[in-house]
């Protein structure tokens, strides 16, 4: 990798185990400052567990046990005594399956916005219409703001919660397959969001969809049984990979 | 033949319709029975140069019974204490119940002692509600009620003032009662949430406590309703363990009060369910009360109906507030 890239992220010897499973081992990574990282991996190699290792979300599922550092901007989120609320505010993350809640649309953008104790009105109005817009879901929603987000398409949904995560401007966003329960148009539409918000934020991205990596990323990982096996800029990982694992399972070889 | 009509199951679907039929045939039976008896009992009978409608005389009936005293043949105390007593009951057994429930569910670790609360919990449902009453006399009457009357009705002394049997007592003796029903149905309504509602209120940096504050109550609002539905039935009709500690045949005046707090706390009440009961059996003219009896039976099977209906409407609007639409429709 080029070193003039600054790591917003910077992975060092991380192994993580869920009770008594290990899930990764040993793995050390940096994750370049405003482009777009992509894992891929066949299914249960850990590059779920691996993305939300980077907000601590793993230990709201399972009972887990961590080795290892991740620096966010230099500083270890695992140390004793971080925020982990406020580690999850400036780690932001978007899951596979759309969650809005069970509110209005603008409910929902806001929910972050009062949660960090913003109660102006029109300063929430003005976060949440900039939120929507850059979510590219202004247009579609802004005579129904008030209306229930569970109406809306899957796509928008999902689009809504992307809305939700940057309402508070989060330094990082990470995102678990986006698209996977989408139609194509909508995971085009997923795709371009992506890359307008790299402008303003790091992005990282699990997928299932070579394809897809191959489009929007700038680097990609390629993750097997737990365990980093290249990482690299895109262009160089699908065209001219230096491990044989990674060529056999972007060529389908495997996988 | 009969091999394949037993393959098919046939004779399982029947038993299980005939259990429904059974089972509807029983309760239809009991409210036809209790209206039978109930709805001819203040029709007037035939008065020779009486004039004016015989409804209206049958209405008039009713809104005496309804709203006299007892001194009147009227089950207005009644009505009131039994009102009074499960309201207040669900004021003290909402709180403590939906407390224990987020604690249990949220906080406590997984674990034997966690297992072993959860079984008394269960177990506590199944105290037989004549103990309940036992305790309350013996805890809350003469243990708290003693002790509040030593710190602050000294002067009054020997007379009790909450040292005796009394519509508080009542309404804490009902909710230790539905306390475990409570705490059930909210814990279920808690585990219904869906966990990525959860895992999106923390990915937006919300603190635990947030998330069950902004998320989980809101969600678990219906179940909690379910569950004071149930407590109000259950309670509504108790009697034996309540003759312990302060609901008696009739009363000298009604548990209120024109000044604030609007309710006399220490007084005793009388309730339907008591009503019922004493003039159905205690009764030395038996025979003549008898027809009251399940007119009185009628008003409290009206008023838990009506209690169940407001509860009912507050969760339709709760669901719809917090857009569990599945649970409307």
């Amino acid at each position: 990798m080029k070193t003039e890239v600054t790591a917003k992220l910077e992975v060092q010897d991380l192994s993580l185990r869920f009770a008594d499973k290990t899930v990764l081992q040993h793995i050390s990574m940096r994750i370049p400052e405003h482009k777009i990282t992509a894992f891929i991996g066949p299914s249960g190699c850990g590059k779920s567990s691996l993305l939300r290792s980077f907000n601590r979300m793993n230990e709201l599922l399972e009972d887990t046990s961590t080795d290892g550092r991740v620096l966010l901007d230099g500083a270890d989120i695992y140390q004793a005594g971080v925020e982990v609320a406020e580690l999850r505010r400036r780690v932001g993350i978007v899951f596979q399956k759309p969650n809005p809640f069970p509110h209005s649309v603008y409910e929902n953008v806001a929910f972050g916005l009062r949660l960090q104790g913003i109660k102006q009105p029109r300063k929430l109005d003005e976060l949440v219409e900039s939120a929507l817009k850059k979510a590219a879901l202004w247009d579609e929603v802004r005579d129904r703001l008030h209306h229930s987000a569970v109406n809306l398409s899957g796509g928008q949904q999902q689009r809504l919660v992307i809305a939700r995560a940057i309402a508070i401007e989060p330094e990082v966003l990470l995102l678990d397959e986006p698209a996977s329960a989408l139609d194509p148009i909508s995971t085009l539409k997923i795709e371009e969001l992506m890359y307008d918000l790299k402008q303003h934020y790091t992005l990282v991205i699990v997928t299932h969809n070579m394809q897809q990596a191959a489009r929007v990323s700038d680097y990609t990982a390629f993750l097997n049984m737990g365990q980093l096996v290249e990482f690299d800029e895109t262009n160089k990982m699908f065209t001219d990979p230096s491990q044989r694992a990674t060529e056999d399972y972007i060529t389908g070889r495997f996988g | 033949m009969l091999q394949n009509w037993f393959r098919q199951g046939t004779p399982w679907i029947w038993l299980n319709a005939g259990a429904v039929a059974l089972s509807l045939l029983l309760v239809a039976g009991l409210l036809a029975f209790i209206l039978m008896h109930s709805l001819g009992v203040f029709w007037p009978t035939d008065l020779p140069g009486h004039s004016g409608s015989k409804l209206w005389l049958y209405l008039q009936n009713w809104w005496l019974f309804l709203s006299g005293s007892s001194a009147e043949g009227g089950i207005f105390p009644a009505i009131l204490g039994t009102v009074l007593m499960v309201l207040l009951m669900a004021v003290l057994v909402t709180p403590l119940g939906v407390l224990a429930a987020v604690y249990l569910h949220e906080y406590a670790k997984d674990g034997p002692v966690l297992r072993l609360i959860r079984i008394a919990v269960h177990n506590l449902a199944g105290v037989p509600s004549i103990v309940f009453g036992v305790f309350g006399l013996g805890f809350f009457v003469y243990f708290l009620g003693g002790s509040i009357d030593n710190l602050f009705y000294r002067d009054s002394l020997p007379t009790p003032t909450f040292g005796t049997p009394g519509l508080i007592w009542v309404s804490l003796t009902l909710a230790l009662l539905t306390l475990p029903v409570v705490i059930v149905a909210t814990e279920q309504g808690l585990a219904g949430i869906p966990k990525n509602l959860r895992l999106g209120c923390f990915a937006l940096g919300a603190t635990k406590a947030e998330v069950i504050w902004k998320i989980v109550l809101p969600q678990a609002s219906p179940a909690m309703v379910t569950a004071l539905m149930l407590a109000i039935a259950r309670a509504a009709g108790e009697v034996a363990p309540l003759i312990f500690v302060g609901v008696v045949k009739s009363v000298p005046a009604l548990p209120l009060s024109s000044e604030f707090p609007y309710l006399q706390l220490q007084q005793k009440i009388t309730s339907l369910g008591m009503h019922i009961y004493d003039s159905g059996i205690q009764s030395p003219a038996a025979q003549d009360t008898e027809p009251l009896v399940f007119a009185s039976a009628l008003v409290l099977i009206t008023l838990i109906f009506m209690l169940n209906l407001a509860a009912y409407r507050l969760r339709k609007r709760l669901n719809l507030r917090y857009g569990n639409r599945s649970v409307v429709e």
